[in-house]
């Protein structure tokens, strides 16, 4: 294997021209696309990106049909969408694909600020986005489309739907409580000190009234402003005959601060300001942390569908619109590699589509007049005049991505459970605390306030109810950064108890990258000559069988008068010989049969009667996933049996298996079989884990304990699934188990540490033995303890980011 | 003690001070990207030479209206 792409890090096909001198050094790359991406940067002076970054950087997509995109972007209506002015110049935030690593951000930051007429630039890391700022006169917005395209970054206008933007401004105002309760919290408790530490006589009555009525006045912002949440919670349950964790809350502060200003009105009794203070911070600081962990941007639907669409109207003009203003009805022209812009009903035209927004699958669908196409879907081949059907949020797409978020606001099962818990728990609590008030009234009557404060604050269930979620929400986050998403609430808790992975496709543990498997020359063609002259015809072609034959491409070899059809194959001239490569009855106009099993394109000739002869056999095969030997071996390492259920062939399923060791499989399984085998197995005890594609096999999916669906495209059948697996790596299965495993540990050792807590601090409270400051710590601390345990979590077996010693270089 | 008299009122002020401060960088999305700035502060060591301001490229026949 020859050294790969210094880009991208695909194979480079032999003998490629493209190269990029760095330090003197050529180094290789694989495809056109790389080379005018690399060569951008470089020239820019930007190629330190390639020693900051710590993950390769991803395929350039072939952009001739996106420059008509971004000229509809500089159309005045679709860039009062998008574009804000301000006072000198206007700014505007973009949401960009294909950021892997923070150099990305530095990359992006540096091209785009070397720009004339770019006033200024940031891009996220978090929520990959880029604010941008220049100045009309100069630049337009297409410019910025090109120039993000020039160095491999894909980027549409950014537009948060309303949940997002309220999702921030609460983010916001918490972040604004937690400031106030922090500040507020250290100056009361500076005020304390002195109380505490000075005897009775030591401090004269002007202070200590002094310091009394400084609490009070910082301590009313923190009750006011930063408890407020708690409050308005527990007012909303109670009025919901409801008790959650926020009614004690909420009764221990309005107790414990009404006593305290009654004493400083009057002069006389204890004030609890510091406890007050103490407890809404660390309460804060506790949800400030599980709300962090939750967070995650999404803009989804402006993703799926484009921003622009050519419509058709009445007068014959063809005109840019933004494609939120279509309406049923309107006719609209789809040109060749653009994405459709929504959902419709062919009228003139036919062509293939690739939905793969939708379905997952990677190979094209033929689509004729009258034939539905799906908004988002991209067309391939021929230009198609389609009458909207639904168009905006009643598209497909955005159904589907609606499904997403349902799934993700249900709560699991576990927390479910807390809250039912909780209900009951609150309930007894208030009832011991009733009792140990009454006791203490009798036992002595000066006590029994402080006392009841004490119970009330040091057995606060935080520390049970936060016990669940971080850990949950920590294990998200985590394994969401490591490219697995989880969209079933319940996912996290079933992946830990997995005891078999059955891998429902061979299409999993392989790439969905065709790759030529056999040449079967017929006749007089030699064998290298036949792949030189299919690569030179498929370089036209953008079908996934295309990239077969990428490696052969022979530069000085070029096809002229390719004429795609669809779902047949392509002829083309070469050499000033008529060629076609395709289906065996396309291509010889023969019922000729293919020479074995696994699929095969038949390359053939035009000869002088103007018919077509076979020239040369081509079998394709798709290619293994690099790591998918290790992740099996990693799997059963681990004690989990993996099983191979697939439809496909005998011959390829048992090579497959044979390849990675897997001792059990099963070829040409029905879905009907599969969820057999699934049900026979959990019958015998197994919680089995079905990682497939997702795409057809939904009851399949449906029937397993954890469903995990393969690759990053959103479609319906990835919206059923448990997990998604967004990452190309399938050792990510390995690690999103270990992590499952340690979360459900962690939420273990949460629940036991806060149960144990609560059950050991009633009594001593009760007896009277902690006073109400020493409470607000403790509670404090056990619920710190329970955050701080969920945070190892972030700390996983493996480092966040690895360096990539092929494609390091240091500069000389 | 009676320092106390001056001192108070100037850590109030301070406080204030604070807590304006930090509303400032809520509202100035300081605190929207918080993975971002721990990997950046690695980069910007030394480059070669400052890149040159360019023209922008425009992308093939744009003939839409600038605003």
């Amino acid at each position: 294997m020859t050294e790969p792409c210094y880009h991208c890090g695909a194979p480079v096909p032999a003998g490629a021209p493209w190269t990029i001198t760095l330090d003197g050094a050529a180094k290789p790359l694989c495809c056109p696309g790389c080379e005018a991406v690399a060569h951008a940067i470089v020239e820019g002076g930007l190629e330190s990106y390639y020693r900051y970054r710590t993950e390769l950087s991803p395929r350039p997509a072939d952009d001739h049909a996106k420059a008509e995109t971004w000229s509809a972007f500089d159309h005045p209506e679709l860039q009062a969408q998008f574009v804000h002015p301000r006072e000198s110049d206007v700014s505007a935030t973009l949401a960009v694909e294909n950021i892997t690593c923070a150099a990305c951000a530095w990359l992006i930051e540096h091209h785009l600020n070397a720009l004339e007429g770019v006033t200024g630039s940031a891009v996220n890391l978090t929520e990959h986005r880029l604010w941008i700022s220049w100045d009309p006169a100069i630049l337009a917005p297409s410019q910025i489309f090109a120039e993000l395209a020039a160095i491999g970054y894909e980027a549409i206008p950014f537009e948060p739907d309303r949940a997002l933007a309220r999702q921030q401004r609460e983010a916001r105002m918490l972040v604004r409580r937690l400031i106030v309760a922090a500040v507020g919290m250290m100056q009361v408790v500076m005020f304390s000190i002195p109380l505490y530490v000075a005897g009775p006589t030591e401090l004269g009555d002007n202070f200590f009234a002094l310091f009394h009525w400084l609490s009070l006045m910082l301590t009313t912002p923190v009750v006011a402003f930063s408890a407020w949440p708690f409050f308005r919670t527990a007012a909303n349950a109670l009025a919901h005959r409801r008790l959650t964790m926020e009614v004690p809350v909420a009764l221990s502060l309005g107790l414990a601060y009404s006593a305290s200003v009654y004493a400083v009105l009057n002069g006389q009794g204890d004030v609890y300001f510091d406890s007050i203070a103490m407890f809404t911070f660390f309460l804060l600081f506790s949800r400030y942390i599980e709300a962090r962990t939750r967070r995650a941007g999404g803009n989804a639907l402006s993703r799926a569908l484009p921003a622009a669409a050519l419509r058709l109207d009445d007068d014959g003009a063809q005109r840019v619109v933004p494609a939120s203003h279509l309406r049923p009805d309107a006719r609209i022209l789809v040109k060749p590699g653009a994405t459709v812009p929504a959902d419709g009903i062919i009228e003139q035209g036919e062509s293939s589509l690739i939905e793969s927004m939708l379905t997952g699958e990677f190979l094209p669908v033929t689509r004729r007049p009258g034939g539905r196409v799906i908004g988002g879907s991209q067309n391939v081949e021929n230009a198609l005049t389609v009458r909207v059907t639904h168009a905006g949020r009643e598209s497909t797409i955005a159904s589907v991505l609606d499904l997403t978020d349902r799934a993700s606001a249900n709560r699991p099962r576990l927390a479910r459970l807390a809250d039912a818990m909780a209900h009951r728990f609150v309930l007894r609590l208030l009832l011991v605390t009733l009792c140990v008030a009454t006791a203490w009234l009798f036992i002595d009557p000066d006590r029994a306030f402080w006392v009841t404060l004490s119970v009330l604050v040091v057995t606060c269930p935080c520390a049970l109810a936060l016990a669940a979620p971080t850990a949950l929400a920590t294990g998200h986050t985590e394994l969401y950064r490591r490219g697995v998403l989880i969209t079933r609430a319940d996912a996290l808790e079933a992946l830990a108890g997995v005891t078999r992975v059955v891998f429902d496709k061979t299409g999993t543990l392989t790439r969905g990258e065709m790759h030529l498997a056999a040449t079967q020359p017929l006749g007089a063609l030699s064998e290298p000559r036949a792949r030189q002259i299919a690569a030179a015809i498929e370089a036209h072609s953008e079908h996934p069988i295309a990239s077969a034959f990428r490696p052969f491409l022979e530069p000085a070899l070029t096809a002229c008068d390719v004429v795609r059809h669809p779902s047949q194959g392509l002829s083309a001239t070469l050499d000033g010989e008529r060629w076609r490569l395709g289906r065996a009855a396309f291509a010889a106009n023969d019922a000729i049969t293919p020479p074995g099993p696994g699929q095969w394109l038949l390359l053939s000739r035009q000869g002088a009667d103007g018919a077509f002869a076979p020239g040369a056999w081509f079998r394709l095969e798709d290619t293994l996933r690099d790591d998918a030997a290790d992740t099996v071996a990693n799997l059963q390492a681990l004690g989990i049996d993996v099983e191979l259920l697939s439809g496909d062939e005998r011959a390829p399923v048992e090579e497959l298996a044979n390849t990675l060791g897997i001792a059990t499989w099963q070829a040409r399984a029905t879905p009907e079989e599969k969820l057999a085998r699934i049900q026979a197995l959990q019958a015998d005890g197994e919680r089995v884990l079905m990682v497939g594609d997702g795409i057809n096999d939904v009851p399949v999916l449906a029937g397993a304990n954890v469903s995990l669906a393969m690759n990053g495209a959103i479609d319906l059948a990835q919206t059923r699934a448990d997990a998604l697996l967004l990452s190309p790596r399938l050792t990510r299965i390995v690690e999103a188990l270990l992590l499952a495993r340690a979360t459900r540990r962690v939420m273990r050792q949460n629940i036991a540490w806060s149960v144990a807590y609560n059950g050991l601090a009633l009594p001593l409270a009760a007896l009277g033995l902690v006073p109400p400051w020493l409470a607000a710590l403790g509670m404090s601390l056990s619920s710190l303890v329970v955050v701080g345990n969920a945070l190892r979590l972030k700390r996983g077996p493996r480092g966040k980011c690895q360096h990539l010693p092929a494609h390091h270089w240091e500069p000389a | 003690m009676t320092s106390l008299y001056l001192l108070i009122p100037l850590s109030l002020l301070l406080l204030a001070l604070a807590v304006w401060a930090f509303f400032w960088a809520v509202n100035n999305d300081q605190f929207d990207d918080l993975d971002g700035p721990a990997h950046r502060i690695l980069f910007d060591d030394d480059l070669a030479e400052p890149p040159k301001r360019r023209p922008g490229k425009a992308p093939a026949e744009r003939d839409e209206p600038r605003p």
